[in-house]
């Protein structure tokens, strides 16, 4: 008998494909590299007991905003460097704001601080940022060199 | 073993533990700023409302069972009190399953008797950060709907633009089902999670749903909430991305 008749061996070619199937869908649901990055990322963080802050980066033609959120960083720990090129903020975090948001986690308690380092569009003129505090936002200006 | 009916729509299992007597359903997506998110989440809390219907689908959304209070829950859920819903998700939608699951929502509401679908969000704007009070703006597949409640809130006006995301798909089959459905979109940072803007869409609910839920806690709140959403706004970040949400930010072909 040949294989293109057997039985068994199409049916196996047809489980194999319906498998095929079921692990595309799967991995189409998210962008494999994207969710391996966050996995690596959130790892690394927690096991340094510190998380990345959330920022926003806006191209205003002759210069740069970027915005900072810091939510329960204790504000006399905020440190923010910004180089040319790059910025680099770490914070030290409230203890029972980290407890609050998290009550379920216990992993998540070890959490002390904000830490992230960005890559900015462009170069920016250190000597003439400005740079003004709303809530838990740091808003920082810089003209492009 | 609790009991439950289920049904299958595009796919996606509709897990009703209760019978759904709804007659507005929130939607509180992950989107700009998180704003539907924390709207939900508000509005979930502060009136004591039960989970009644689980929404999942095992080759769609990622392999997640929720743990809340000990059980196990699926992924999106709506919640209700008396004849008002509100929709959540734990994860955000990936790209490849937002048309399947937005028709399959629109769907499901028009068969269980929902009359209005309201859609909450955010209108991300790179100057959220100078305006104290963020702006309403208001869309919707009825226009003697929108004009109804305009009246009551006085949006701003959204002539032009494009949407882009679930609430799009959502608007344009409710069109084609005849069922209404509002948008009420908020400025909004477009990155970082915004209660000052959900409170803005709140307030609007209590006006247009005749509510009484107080947002003085959620503006309080704020950082602790912003602390426990950023990384779902990091994971909503990435999908806004690959959903082509950059289309917003530009204008339309043709303009007036």
């Amino acid at each position: 008998m040949s294989a293109r008749g057997d039985p068994f061996e199409e049916m196996l070619r047809r489980i194999y494909r319906e498998f095929r199937n079921i692990i595309d869908q799967i991995e189409r649901v998210y962008d494999e590299e994207a969710l391996e990055d966050v996995f690596y990322e959130r790892t690394r963080q927690y096991s340094r007991g510190s998380i990345e802050p959330l920022i926003s980066i806006f191209d205003m033609g002759d210069s740069i905003r970027i915005i900072i959120d810091l939510p329960g960083a204790k504000e006399s720990t905020i440190d923010v460097r910004v180089y040319e090129d790059y910025i680099h903020v770490t914070a030290s975090l409230d203890e029972r704001m980290v407890k609050d948001a998290f009550p379920e986690l216990s992993w998540a308690h070890r959490i002390r601080r904000f830490e992230g380092r960005y890559r900015l569009p462009a170069r920016i003129d250190v000597r003439r940022i400005t740079m003004e505090k709303k809530g838990s936002r740091i808003i920082l200006t810089a003209p492009k060199i | 073993m609790p009991r439950f009916y289920e049904e299958i729509v595009n796919g996606f299992l509709f897990q009703e533990y209760d019978a759904p007597e709804i007659d507005t359903l929130i939607l509180g997506l992950p989107d700009v700023g998180l704003v539907g998110a924390i709207t939900a989440i508000h509005l979930i809390k502060e009136l004591n409302m039960k989970d009644i219907v689980g929404i999942d689908n095992y080759t769609a959304l990622p392999p997640v069972a929720v743990i809340m209070e000990g059980k196990p829950k699926l992924p999106i859920r709506i919640y209700a009190k008396d004849n008002l819903g509100v929709l959540v998700t734990d994860v955000p939608l990936a790209p490849s399953s937002i048309p399947l699951f937005s028709e399959a929502l629109v769907r499901y509401a028009k068969s269980r008797g929902v009359k209005t679908l309201i859609s909450v969000t955010g209108l991300g704007n790179p100057g959220r950060i100078e305006i104290e009070k963020p702006n309403l703006y208001l869309i919707g597949s009825n226009q003697d709907n929108v004009k109804q409640f305009s009246e009551k809130l006085n949006p701003k006006d959204i002539n032009q633009g494009i949407l882009v995301g679930p609430y799009a798909i959502i608007l344009k089959e409710s069109i084609r089902l005849n069922l209404n459905n509002i948008v009420l979109m908020v400025d909004s940072f477009i990155d970082i999670p915004d209660p000052g803007a959900a409170a803005v869409a709140i307030e609007s609910l209590n006006k247009i749903l005749d509510l009484d839920i107080d947002v003085t806690k959620l503006l309080e709140e704020e950082d602790k909430i912003k602390l426990r959403l950023k990384e779902l706004m990091k994971e909503t970040k990435n999908v806004m991305a690959r959903m082509g949400k950059t289309y917003e930010y530009r204008p339309t072909l043709i303009y007036t």
